[in-house]
């Protein structure tokens, strides 16, 4: 089947949140079962974030017990290099994702973590947008989504620089096309690219496939200077980047095959979250 | 570097190397020609690279060596004392882990062993390089007649008594104020030799009072008047063997 047979068969989620490991702890970390009892429209789903060595913490676990539905957001693996793939990983990854009975797998598809997956090789550095980039990067797609027999969306990652002679989508564009792939778009990390290369938040919709996007995800960033630079810090606030909102609005226009939305403010607390989830509903209700 | 690499990939290598070690972003940036196995256009991006941009996660070195002092706590103590950090990171050693999937607590104590050859340390932290190889050792596949080590030993051959020094100098890395204390009391002999002792609970409790200084004798009888009922007769005894001066 290609992608837009397979797409037919995912569950449409909604709107909903997502959480990393520990989140739900933090003082002011948002209540997802809060969010779930006094607004369900918004707790449609939460998205895990999991590092298979840690596993899934006390919350992610109760919400999937109790029947919440959920996607898995990896945050250990390195798409473009096959040798990341090791068969212990695999087998625990594949075991999480059984146990949370994700609708689907997506993650940021940059590197994750330098040299061999162990505690302190963790950053997140985005893909070099060139053409030898697209190949490692879709490859590494098809690969995990045949060992783990889930959709595997990439995500388009944060960042404090982009190399690369590409835009972003178009970068992306060919990844899903050579991958047959969904696509994660964030809006915010979008909105980070743009504003970095002084570009308008929409350069580069003109020839990207929207009919790949899958999942979006909206989040707030807040602009930061060190020395005499200027960069935007993804830093998952409740308030959202008016080029954010802009590229959110516009995204949903055009994508016929969206089935979840999440609004990343995993740090907050629900009432600080509240007005972001109606914005993001009223674009799409 | 990985033969066979994709060029993209390489430069993700490169740009990891630029975020831990400051000497190499000025070599690339330089007009001094290096193998870095990617091309002039590629070379260009990493030189436009804003430092600023390579330092906005200002934690990134500090969480790998948080990681670090936790896995080898002598090799990274080795470190904190000359303050050696960024050689480690501008090390062959630290490369290898970015361009070998290696591992940087693996790397640190090859890194440390070869640069302080001669630190008397070494034997310790061989234990602890043995340790940190042990936890990554994978299965292998033998030769139908080959016996080797099982997938959880690992040994290092050292001298006689480092296994007690290594948990001695890892107990000293744990103390605190609050960790027990004892007073090692060191004594010249007429000819010049110096032997050690620990110290008895009051005799420790007035040299530790009076170190390198001096006490009113009134003082010295009301710490020894806490340990022993015969305060007066003690300090006559003490200063007689030479212990104490008046």
């Amino acid at each position: 089947m290609n992608f837009h047979q397979r797409v037919t068969r995912l569950k449409k989620l909604g709107l909903g949140v997502s959480t990393e490991y520990g989140a739900a702890q933090q003082t002011q970390g948002l209540d997802v079962f809060l969010l779930r009892q006094q607004y369900p429209k918004f707790g449609g789903f939460l998205e895990i974030g999991v590092e298979a060595a840690k596993g899934l913490d006390e919350a992610a676990q109760r919400w999937i017990n109790t029947g919440g539905a959920t996607t898995y957001h990896f945050l250990d693996v390195n798409l473009s290099d096959p040798a990341d793939f090791e068969a212990g990983w695999l087998e625990q990854t594949r075991a999480l994702v059984k146990a949370t009975d994700a609708a689907w797998v997506c993650g940021d598809s940059g590197w994750w973590h330098f040299g061999a997956r162990e505690s302190g090789h963790m950053l997140l550095v985005p893909p070099v947008l060139t053409a030898s980039g697209v190949a490692p990067l879709a490859d590494g797609i098809v690969r995990l989504r045949e060992a783990l027999g889930k959709e595997v969306l990439p995500e388009n990652p944060p960042g404090h620089w982009f190399l690369g002679e590409q835009h972003v989508l178009d970068f992306y564009a060919q990844v899903v096309d050579r991958a047959d792939s969904g696509m994660l778009l964030d809006c915010a990390h979008l909105a980070i690219y743009q504003l970095q290369k002084k570009l308008d938040p929409l350069t580069g919709f003109d020839g990207f496939p929207f009919d790949r996007v899958v999942e979006m995800h909206v989040a707030g960033s807040e602009w930061r200077t060190l020395g005499g630079f200027q960069y935007v810090e993804d830093t998952h606030t409740p308030e959202v980047l008016e080029a954010t909102s802009l590229i959110f609005a516009e995204v949903v226009k055009r994508a016929p095959n969206l089935k979840a939305v999440v609004f990343e403010c995993e740090r907050n607390p629900l009432s600080a979250c509240v007005p972001g989830f109606e914005k993001i509903a009223a674009v799409w209700p | 570097m990985s033969a066979g690499l994709p060029l993209s990939e390489r430069v993700q290598q490169l740009i990891v190397r630029m975020c831990f070690d400051n000497l190499f972003v000025a070599q690339v940036r330089s007009d001094e020609v290096l193998d870095l196995g990617i091309g002039e256009r590629e070379r260009q991006w990493l030189r436009e690279l804003p430092q600023e941009a390579l330092d906005a996660d200002a934690e990134r070195r500090s969480r790998l060596v948080m990681a670090l002092r936790q896995e080898a706590p002598l090799a990274a103590r080795m470190l904190d004392l000359v303050k050696h950090w960024p050689y480690f990171f501008g090390s062959p050693e630290f490369a290898g882990v970015i361009e070998q999937r290696g591992s940087s607590v693996v790397a640190l104590c090859d890194f440390v062993e070869r640069t302080f050859p001669f630190s008397g340390w070494t034997p310790v932290l061989r234990v602890e390089t043995c340790m940190a190889r042990l936890r990554r050792k994978k299965t292998r596949a033998l030769a139908p007649h080959d016996v080797a080590l099982g997938e959880r030993f690992s040994a290092c051959v050292v001298p006689a008594q480092t296994l007690v020094a290594y948990e001695h100098k890892l107990q000293l890395l744990g103390a605190s104020e609050h960790s027990p204390r004892e007073v090692i009391l060191a004594e010249r002999s007429p000819n010049g030799e110096i032997s050690l002792e620990i110290a008895s609970e009051g005799i420790a409790a007035i040299v530790s009072a009076i170190g390198e200084g001096a006490l009113p004798k009134t003082q010295v009888l009301a710490i020894l008047a806490a340990h022993t009922d015969e305060p007066d007769t003690v300090f006559l005894d003490l200063l007689a063997d030479g212990l104490l001066v008046a």
